[in-house]
């Protein structure tokens, strides 16, 4: 079989948006790269499969799977087929990001100062406070350049029509830039000459971008700040992005028992004694930063550094309390926040969100959770989540249940259908349904994204959860002139 | 450079030299073992990589070599050591070299690839062996040619050295233990040949001593030739060179004590000539690994902050 019989036997999803195929034949963006291959054999797509397996565990690019209390390194799962994206869609995707960062950076300012947003009735007040994820430690703390969301990640999908929509925003420790990385770096050996045959915008900026905003950060201090990056340890699920960033910005890469409070200043135990510590990346969750202050059993932070950063003498990033923007129940007064405080419609459109507190919208989520998404407002990673088309009915009592209990920690949304975009699977092009995750850098400079991002695959048939705790995977992301 | 990464590195590095000298010897006493020559004794073997605690039943040689190697229930097995420095390397990523860690993931790998596994118990033995010994030379290699002479790679040979000192001790005091430090018969002579073999001294030895083979010059070898890479002497030689390179990087109280320690092992060898009196061989053996044990308690102490 060569590549064009490859192509002819890719049947897409019907009533589902397909990446490269449409009615008239491929998306035009696809051509390049597709005639490329018009005469690849079948063995050699399966070699190329199999090189990019050997590669990943040849390096050592793992996430760990947590069963049974036991921690598992597994192979992050790759699919060789690029998904191609066209820059003039990126760009739209592009100025939607940023007009969102832009709003949801200025509402993190004001609902932990002045709370205009709450004043004016934009948002409720018991929406904010009831927040698991809202830290009253922040109020009025006051944060290097009013920039909270220094790394973020935005989840975008498509509906069937091909219109994007932000499914999350990921504004506290946001993680798969490295997979992006990595994932470039094996398709040059995959598809040789084709990144710069079909004029592939590079990715291998994001470490510089990254480097230079940390450092502007620590600027304020000296002239030649110390960066670290910290990590849970070698057991966390992302714990190979840690060392990649580490490595790529040529910055210690520190646990929390590395780190120590004196004075209100950070210092990392070396060697050769104590050295001060100016910027942190953390990559360790609010609730385990500060055992003084949040969680006492907390093993993986540092105590005393909340009042360290408070006091100025550190840089943490992101900043903490960023929950608050990103909880699945805020989420849905993003739109009127960019209105409010930018006064400008939004770029890119929300998924209609049902708010579980509003009893109207939580009786018609209960009667229609055949067709609904449900999520937990502070749960991530596909966890605590019931897809209503293919849960049993017990899972959707229990849901219901839930919900009628506590709806604050619930939001219910339609099923979107997500894109679907085609993969290399039992040695035939099958679709499977993808999202996107661009990663974007705030700094004193301004919002750099790099183009393309994490796209990331549900590899299981018929699946729409793409997370890779959940049998997700990843591919390559072009953006392409 | 950060006191956790410095002992990961130290102890990566430790781990790797044990492996390489585990696996040197493995390999000589089973091609001894097919030699037929008597003092290849598996039972023997056995207990010392189990804690002293002997085995329930007699086993054979395969069943010995699975068990060193393979057996993840055996705290001293080399695919635990294998894990234990791949885990070090880990998390000291960021101080080592992308391609070193992918070296150390690499034999992660292939000390669990099955086939290996059915080879050794199946197939030849020796060809198992020889994979790995080629995995640790490529370690090697790697670490001489891409790690950057920093902090790190100080740590990475003071750990190497240290644990080549402390298993060249505990290969000799055996086999001095094992022959009483003489030849009685044919057996002894090849039994210090495969001594000398484990140790890659063989060839070196005939070359200075042209083929006779004498525990006394053995001995010396061991303990004193300075062109030989697993000397004590040139291990401690090299230890201390080293160590004086973290001198910038340490602070004065800490470098004072890592000198005096080395220093003091290297004058106990130095200063001492056990003749070939066996008792005062083993003595010294033990004064100098006692206090090769305290450079390392040293080394946790001011460098690496670890309370006993």
């Amino acid at each position: 079989m060569n590549f064009v019989e490859y192509f002819d036997n890719y049947v897409v999803i019907e009533g589902v948006f397909d990446e490269m195929k449409c009615v008239g034949g491929v998306r035009k963006h696809y051509d390049l790269f597709m005639n490329a291959f018009q005469n690849v054999k079948a063995d050699e797509m399966g070699l190329k499969d199999e090189l990019a397996k050997k590669l990943f565990l040849t390096q050592g690019i793992t996430f760990t799977v947590y069963s049974s209390g036991e921690g598992i390194e597994k192979i992050f799962p790759f699919d060789i087929y690029p998904r191609i994206i066209q820059a003039m869609e990126w760009d739209f995707i592009e100025s939607g990001i940023k007009q969102r960062l832009k709003a949801l950076n200025i509402f993190l300012k004001d609902v932990y100062s002045h709370q205009f947003i709450i004043k004016d009735g934009i948002i409720p007040a018991s929406l904010i406070y009831s927040c698991p994820n809202y830290l009253r430690e922040m109020m009025n703390v006051e944060v290097p350049f009013d920039i909270y969301t220094h790394i973020s990640g935005i989840d975008l999908i498509r509906d069937h029509d091909g219109s994007y929509y932000v499914l999350e925003d990921n504004l506290r420790t946001p993680s798969g830039v490295s997979y992006m990385l990595e994932n470039r770096s094996i398709s040059y050996r995959l598809f040789p000459n084709q990144i710069p045959e079909n004029k592939v915008r590079p990715v291998h900026d994001y470490p510089d971008l990254l480097m230079k905003n940390l450092l502007a950060l620590g600027n304020r201090h000296t002239s030649r700040p110390t960066v670290v990056l910290l990590t849970p340890g070698i057991y966390n699920s992302a714990y190979f992005e840690h060392t990649t960033l580490a490595r790529l910005m040529g910055i210690e890469l520190v646990e929390g028992r590395d780190l120590v409070v004196d004075n209100h200043k950070v210092y990392m135990r070396t060697t050769k004694g104590l050295k001060k510590v100016d910027v942190i990346y953390r990559r360790v969750d609010d609730e385990f930063l500060d055992p003084l202050i949040f969680r006492p059993d907390s093993m993986l932070g540092v105590p005393g550094i909340y009042h360290a950063y408070r006091k100025g003498n550190v840089a943490i990033i992101n900043a903490m309390g960023n929950g608050v923007a990103d909880d699945k129940a805020v989420y849905a007064y993003v739109p009127e926040m960019i209105r409010y405080y930018l006064n400008e419609e939004p770029i890119l459109k929300n998924v209609p969100t049902y708010r579980m507190e509003n009893m109207e919208e939580r009786t018609y989520t209960l009667k229609n959770l055949n067709n609904m998404v449900v999520k937990r407002t502070n749960e991530s990673g596909g966890y605590g989540m019931l897809i209503g088309n293919t849960a049993s009915e017990a899972e959707l009592q229990s849901f219901a249940e839930e919900i009628e209990k506590s709806p604050r920690q619930f939001i219910a949304q339609p099923i979107i259908s997500l894109s679907s975009a085609p993969c290399y699977i039992d040695g035939k092009l099958q679709p499977r349904r993808v999202d996107l995750r661009p990663f974007a850098l705030s700094g004193p400079d301004g919002v750099d994204i790099v183009p393309g991002g994490l796209t990331r695959v549900a590899l299981k048939e018929g699946s729409i959860v793409v997370n890779s705790s959940q049998g997700g995977g990843s591919k390559d992301t072009w953006v392409v002139d | 450079m950060l006191s956790r990464v410095a002992e990961n590195i130290f102890w990566m590095s430790r781990y790797m030299e044990r492996t390489n000298m585990q696996l040197r010897i493995l390999r000589t006493y089973y091609i001894a073992s097919q030699d037929g020559v008597p003092f290849v004794k598996w039972d023997d073997v056995f207990r010392y990589y189990n804690q002293g605690i002997p085995a329930e039943k007699s086993l054979t040689a395969n069943e010995v070599l699975n068990f060193i190697l393979f057996d993840k229930d055996n705290e001293s097995s080399v695919v635990n050591n294998i894990f234990k420095a791949r885990e070090n390397a880990r998390s000291a990523q960021d101080h080592i070299t992308k391609e070193l860690w992918q070296c150390l993931n690499d034999y992660y790998h292939l000390i669990r690839d099955k086939s290996l596994q059915r080879q050794l118990y199946s197939g030849d033995p020796v060809s198992a062996l020889d994979q790995l010994v080629k995995q640790c030379m490529l370690y090697y290699g790697i670490v001489d040619i891409s790690m950057f002479r920093s902090e790190g790679f100080n740590y990475l040979n003071t750990g190497k050295y240290l644990e080549r000192l402390l298993q060249s001790i505990d290969a000799l005091t055996m086999q001095i233990s094992r022959t009483n430090g003489s030849i009685k018969d044919s057996m002894d002579i090849v039994s210090w040949r495969y001594f000398l073999v484990s140790i890659s001294g063989y060839e070196y030895y005939l070359k200075s001593n042209s083929g006779t083979v004498n525990p006394g010059l053995i001995f010396k070898q061991v303990l004193y030739e300075m062109h030989f890479p697993h000397s004590i002497a040139y291990s401690i030689a090299q230890l201390d060179r080293y160590a004086q390179r973290l001198k910038p990087e340490s602070l004065e109280e800490s470098y004072d004590k890592l000198e005096f320690s080395i220093g003091k092992a290297a004058a106990i060898l130095k200063y001492n000539s056990p003749g070939t009196d066996i008792g005062a061989q083993l003595a010294l053996l033990q004064s100098v690994e006692s206090n090769l044990l305290n450079v390392v308690q040293v080394f946790n102490e001011y460098y690496f902050g670890v309370t006993a």
